[in-house]
């Protein structure tokens, strides 16, 4: 017995340092030009797989968008939905994409960085790689955004001063003080309100955020009880994380404060239309994946053809994606973002042909 | 035949190979160049080695009547330790460092299974609750360490995974060489036997004088040994390691470890089925993607008929033939 694990020990050194011996310096880089990748191709035969990080009606949505794109421009382009949000089962298919001669592959990924080689190689490849909700991901030519934290905190603050008509106490609710992306949004939210509305008082002296939902729909609801019974006459209630409307709209209207209490929601619109259609909840606001989809279609076949995408260029292709007519490119430590205007404000009215 | 039989080369192994071919044939007519080409078969062997490992090593388990969930953790902790050492000690890729690395790498593996072996045959702990929990705590270091986000690794050190020799990626011939020498040491050796006693009838392998305990931790060891490397190959190719990367692969490595003719109740199973069954589940996965029409939704639950059509096939047959 010793002597076969002696044996399998010894083979798996020789492996290692066989492959030691032959390391070169591989290196994974982004300084790819977008100008190379120009296809010689017709249109009509590109094709291109869209990979999103699993099945979930977020991205049936986004599939939405990727087959208006293939309808309308005659290419090959269809979604793959992995079995499992595990990243290995993304990387698995991109791999097996790459060797099915795609000219394309856009991907929401899960985890960028065990994605990174796969798409150096792809590049390498002179395979097109594009990112929608991408931020971190530095193998791909363009990440496309629907929008930045100051258009998100604007289109919240605007939805809250149209709600209350500009004059009141407001509180904020974010998934945890820790959750950057919530922070920056309420600050944000809270300084451009100061300047546009200074009827809107921040309750507790104005201190951010005035409380935590643990991203729980019952810490929400208690959360939110805590704060109604403490200010009987708030006006709006702008929450971040997508689950903490169900949460406050629960305790609004335990407490008969429905009419009263503004809320401005985050999340899937779909999943509050009831409260939405019932004005419970003033409105919600996102994004559109179908919206994301779309563009992220459009930038890689822009790509393909040899188009210049760049800063200023308008994906809106005509009122197909409203909010990209004019894209601003930020680099970003090897991501190249392609930035959009595109918040999405759900309301009772158009929640039905929302997602 | 003579060979066959010493290498217990049987029937699973048979049907296994006659399923792999099935789907080749199939999968070439429906989806053409797309399945069909030298580059596909590549990244096929490229992607199979991770896992087809780690079945290798639940198979082990499951030979001695247990169960291994905790191979994909191992893995993922070896390779985290293996990221964290070459960076402290060689990051400009220093050979002997990596060296080192590997060896600290295969070591731990040795001692994550020598831990599960303990816990099933000494403590006595059922083995899917065992490996259940070591897995939480190999996942939960491997968080710790990397503070739950990706390690990075070296560029260097990514070579490994891609190196081909005669068009063969190399994470694929280590898969060959470790298979072969499992099926060797499973079906040749006076402890590939012991092993199988052991599934069998675990109270017959004592009276046999047979170290019940010994046996069963030796098996977990190398199975752990083989996660590491599993580990090390993941590393190399992704370039970069996360605590929950793989987490799919554990249903996975059942259903391969089952349909290559692994009794899930110990005792039966050997390596050259479980092998073939690893290379027909890629070709499968392989196929699923190089038909559009056929989407990401099927899979789980293809996965799932295979699974369990198999399994019913097999109980009935054995039912039949006297086996338990």
């Amino acid at each position: 017995m010793k002597k076969l694990l002696t044996l399998l020990l010894a083979v798996a050194m020789l492996v290692t340092c066989v492959s030691a011996a032959l390391a070169e310096g591989y290196e994974v880089l982004n300084g790819f030009d977008p100008a190379n990748f120009k296809s010689e191709k017709d249109p009509s035969e590109f094709k291109m797989a869209v990979v999103v990080k699993g099945v979930a009606d977020w991205f049936s949505r986004l599939e939405e968008g990727v087959t208006e794109f293939a309808e309308k421009y005659g290419v090959d382009a269809h979604v793959e939905f992995p079995a499992t949000t595990d990243a290995a089962s993304q990387l698995e298919i991109i791999d097996q994409l790459k060797t099915q001669g795609y000219d394309a592959i856009i991907v929401v990924p899960n985890d960028s960085a065990a994605l990174e080689n796969t798409f150096a190689d792809a590049m390498e490849k002179g395979i097109v790689v594009v990112g929608p909700e991408a931020s971190n991901l530095k193998n791909c030519l363009y990440d496309t955004e629907a929008f930045n934290a100051q258009t998100n905190a604007v289109a919240k603050a605007d939805a809250l001063i149209e709600a209350t008509g500009g004059e009141g106490k407001y509180a904020i609710m974010v998934g945890y003080t820790t959750a950057i992306t919530h922070m920056d949004y309420a600050t944000r939210e809270v300084e451009y309100l100061k300047e546009k509305a200074p009827g809107l008082e921040l309750i507790n002296d104005g201190a951010i955020p005035t409380c935590e939902s643990k991203e729980s729909t019952t810490t929400a609801y208690e959360q939110a009880k805590q704060v109604l019974k403490a200010n009987p006459d708030l006006k709006g209630f702008v929450c971040h994380c997508s689950t903490d409307a169900a949460g406050v709209s629960q305790a609004v209207e335990e407490m008969g404060l429905d009419g009263q209490v503004m809320i401005i929601g985050a999340g899937v619109p779909s999943v509050y239309a009831e409260e939405l259609k019932d004005g419970l909840i003033y409105c919600v606001t996102t994004w559109d994946p179908k919206l994301s989809g779309y563009v992220a279609c459009l930038t890689a076949y822009k790509v393909l053809i040899g188009e210049p995408v760049g800063d200023g260029t308008d994906l809106s292709d005509g009122g197909a994606a409203p909010g990209y007519e004019a894209v601003k490119l930020v680099l970003d430590d090897g991501n190249n973002c392609l930035l959009g205007s595109a918040p999405c404000v759900a309301t009772g009215e158009n929640v039905d042909e929302l997602f | 035949m003579a060979t066959a039989k010493k290498l217990k080369i049987n029937s699973d192994f048979l049907r296994m190979l006659v399923i792999l071919v099935v789907i080749i044939i199939a999968a070439t007519i429906t989806s053409g160049s797309n399945f069909f080409s030298v580059i596909s078969f590549q990244t096929m062997a490229k992607q199979l080695t991770e896992y087809g490992l780690m079945s290798i090593a639940l198979s082990m388990a499951m030979i001695t009547g247990g169960i291994d969930l905790s191979t994909v953790y191992i893995a993922n902790l070896c390779g985290a330790i293996a990221s964290l050492t070459i960076s402290a000690i060689a990051p400009e890729g220093q050979i002997l460092g990596i060296i080192f690395a590997c060896i600290l790498a295969l070591a731990l593996g040795l001692c994550c299974g020598a831990l599960n072996g303990f816990l099933v045959s000494v403590v006595g702990v059922p083995p899917m609750l065992a490996t259940l929990g070591t897995y939480e705590l190999f996942s939960g270091i491997t968080i710790v360490l990397s503070n739950g986000q990706s390690i990075q690794v070296i560029p260097q050190f990514t070579v490994f995974a891609n190196v081909e020799i005669l068009g063969i990626p190399l994470p694929f011939i280590v898969f060959i060489l470790m298979a072969v020498i499992f099926s060797i040491l499973l079906g040749k050796t006076a402890f590939g036997r012991r092993m199988h006693l052991v599934g069998v009838n675990p109270k017959a392998s004592r009276f046999a004088g047979i170290n019940n305990e010994k046996t069963i931790i030796m098996a977990y060891m190398l199975g752990g040994l083989l996660c590491s490397i599993a580990g090390l190959i993941s590393l190399s190719r992704v370039s970069s390691v996360k605590a929950d990367f793989g987490s799919s692969y554990v249903m996975m490595t059942i259903l391969i470890a089952v349909l290559g003719g692994c009794n899930p109740a110990g005792g039966w199973g050997e390596i050259p089925g479980v092998a073939t069954a690893v290379l027909v589940l890629q070709a499968i996965s392989q196929w699923l993607t190089a038909v559009p029409w056929i989407n990401g939704y099927y899979r789980q639950a293809l996965y799932g008929i295979l699974l369990l059509g198999f399994m019913t096939y097999k109980f009935y047959r054995d039912k039949n033939m006297g086996r338990r």
